[in-house]
């Protein structure tokens, strides 16, 4: 009896491997084509362009957005703040757009660039972090901070030890400052591979948004005020040359916010349907004269571009075929009724997720499977009631059943 | 009875048993020594650096360790008993055949949590002397689905071992393959967090699974 049972117990392993191998192997056989595609947007035109590269002939191919094809050259000419490199270079750079005087010393100090990918937002962490001096030189600190349970601490790594002094003064900032331990959220930059330090960015228990720095030594956290009710989901620290800018904020509801470095003002971007749990990566690059945020998602691109004050300039949708209307979609659809994950592009741990049974297609695939396995029993002349089980396994399951029941045969001695 | 059969299973896996904690004390040794020399020449936290900021994982070189240990566990103990039929002997005994397996596989379970209980103290706790506890304990997160890994691993052995077909063998090989892959999908220190348990929960399936090969092998399944 309980050797019957161990093979229940294999065949429901076998369905549960095979749910997240086959899948993974039809995946990977049948990729979907994707487009290596830029979009550019004109100052000069209002308008957005496309660089797509194709791999073939190692050259990029440039239109604008009527699909006409233009040359590297009209392209450069027609995006001058976006190429603006090759031409200055050229000697080709204008003096003004549309009226506007433009001033190429200050593109350096007042570009920025931030790459937020989805599946930082959950990530394993120590909770620890390296604490710059902002105002001293930049070098890595002998000792990493912990926000504990109930005060802030200095681990000196050569000798494994809290700086008991340190660690004292920085607490005692924190009460003054009514932190509420322990911390929730850290964001900061913690490499010397950048133009300054700006500290870092945390949260507590209480949903609180702070700043911490150390300024020639001494303990600086400034809370931060935020609309009521205000959540932050996830914190981009800004390397802006110019320090006009701290950080790009996301609210618990998927708002994208610009930190002002000046005031410490949340200004809130008029960009409503960014979800990260759809959208893998968020881009911001910013110029002296415009924004443009791009997010994309399996098979839609919007790009919003914004002005000097963060209002409205133009948007730019893009949306191709889901995969679940390709012809690969459908077969996959047909194929597995389900299918197990085991990332999710929102997130950097691995779990189980399970998808399926969302439409019926699978049914005609399942109901061939269950008739094989019969004919199977039959041809080995196997008792009908025998394989019951069986046969509901694969109806239920498809594919993976199919095969698990076949891997480990119910044979009759 | 039980004492001469685990006796039996001792005498099989004791040469494994010492070679894999001298071979995991070997490499956790290597492991300490490199820590320790590398806080000498160059600077505590910058080594530090390397493991909070950039995600190194300092005791990479265990990675597979407990996988080899479970399959050398697997093999000492099930090859000798399929070498000229010999299980038919213990499956002779006046034992329940059934119960019989299972304390074999109990036997070598033992024996396997054993050594990964005295390998994961030698691996964690050292790590207190040079590192913060918030690395000890994520170490101690990430190393859960490698002595996992082992565990199924073992069972699987079992299984593929006592099969009689060279057919099944291979099959039961593939799928063992795809299903330890599984546990190493991540390089991520602490990925595995909120997967381990229901990995686990796999485990416990084929954990009896040798009792489904022993079935076949006792039929005369050729």
């Amino acid at each position: 009896m309980l050797q019957k049972f161990s093979r229940y117990l294999l065949v429901a392993a076998a369905i549960i491997i095979l749910s997240s191998v086959i899948p993974t192997i039809y995946r990977t056989l049948f990729k979907t084509p994707y487009k290596y595609e830029s979009i550019y947007y004109s100052l000069l035109k209002d308008e957005f362009f496309k660089s797509r590269y194709d791999f073939e002939t190692s050259s990029s191919n440039y239109e604008n957005s009527k699909g006409e094809a233009l040359t590297e050259e009209e392209f450069h000419k027609a995006c001058p703040i976006e190429n603006s490199y090759f031409l200055i270079t050229k000697g080709q750079f204008p003096d003004s757009i549309n009226g506007i005087k433009i001033d190429v010393e200050k593109f350096r100090p007042e570009s920025d660039y931030a790459s937020i990918r989805s599946q930082y937002f959950e990530t394993p962490s120590y909770h620890l972090f390296p604490l710059m001096d902002s105002k001293g030189p930049l070098t890595y600190p002998q000792d990493v901070c912990r926000i504990g349970t109930n005060k802030v601490e200095f681990i000196v790594a050569e000798t494994n030890k809290v700086d008991e002094a340190k660690s004292d003064q920085y607490t005692r900032v924190f009460d003054n400052e009514e932190f509420s331990y322990p911390v929730k959220l850290l964001a900061g930059i913690p490499t010397t591979m950048k133009p300054y330090d700006n500290g870092w960015f945390i949260t507590d228990s209480k949903d609180a948004f702070y700043h911490m720095k150390m300024e020639n030594g001494k303990p600086f956290l400034k809370k931060i005020q935020t609309p009521e009710g205000f959540k932050v989901k996830y914190v981009s620290p800004s390397t802006i040359e110019s320090r006009s800018i701290h950080a790009y904020v996301i609210s618990a509801e998927n708002k994208i916010y610009v930190l002002s470095s000046l005031d410490y003002s949340l200004n809130e971007l008029p960009i409503y349907d960014y979800n990260p749990e759809r959208h893998h990566s968020l881009e911001v690059r910013k110029n002296p004269y415009f924004t443009r945020i791009s997010f994309s998602s399996f098979h839609s691109k919007k790009v919003y571009v914004l002005d000097r004050n963060y209002k409205l300039l133009n948007t730019f949708e893009e949306t191709g075929t889901p995969y679940a209307e390709m012809t690969v979609g459908k077969a996959f659809s047909a194929l597995f009724p389900f299918h197990l994950n085991f990332s999710e592009g929102h997130h950097s741990f691995v779990r189980f997720v399970f998808k399926g049974y969302k439409n019926i297609s699978w049914i005609v695939v399942n109901t061939l499977l269950v008739l094989v396995n019969i004919f199977i029993i039959i041809r080995k002349k196997s008792r009908f009631r025998n394989n019951i089980l069986d046969l509901l396994l694969v109806a239920a399951t498809g594919i993976f059943g199919f095969v698990a029941v076949n891997l480990f045969p119910n044979k009759e001695y | 009875m039980w004492k001469s059969m685990f006796y039996k299973e001792w005498i099989k896996v004791r040469l494994a048993s010492i070679l894999s904690l001298a071979v995991g004390t070997v490499a956790i040794l290597g492991i300490y020594l490199n820590v320790r020399h590398t806080f000498i020449i160059t600077n505590a936290h910058e080594f530090w650096d390397g493991i909070i900021n950039q995600r190194h994982i300092y005791f990479k070189l265990f990675k597979y360790i407990p996988l080899g240990i479970g399959i050398l566990i697997g093999l000492s103990q099930f090859l000798p008993e399929v070498k000229d039929k010999r299980i038919k002997l213990t499956l002779h005994l006046p034992l329940n055949e059934e119960k019989a397996g299972l304390k074999m596989v109990a036997f070598g379970l033992t024996c396997l949590l054993t050594l990964y209980s005295i390998l994961s103290a030698l691996l964690i706790l050292p790590g207190r002397y040079y590192f913060p506890y918030e690395v000890v304990a994520l170490s101690a997160n990430t190393i859960i689905p490698w002595f996992s890994a082992g565990l199924a691993a073992y069972f699987i052995t079992g299984l593929i071992t006592i099969e009689p077909l060279w057919k099944y063998k291979v099959f039961y090989t593939l799928l063992g393959f795809a299903f330890i892959n599984l546990f190493y999908q991540s390089d991520l220190a602490g990925a595995y967090q909120y997967a381990w348990l229901p990995f686990l929960g796999i485990i416990s399936l084929v954990s009896i699974s040798i009792l489904f090969s022993i079935y076949r092998f006792r039929k005369g399944e050729m």
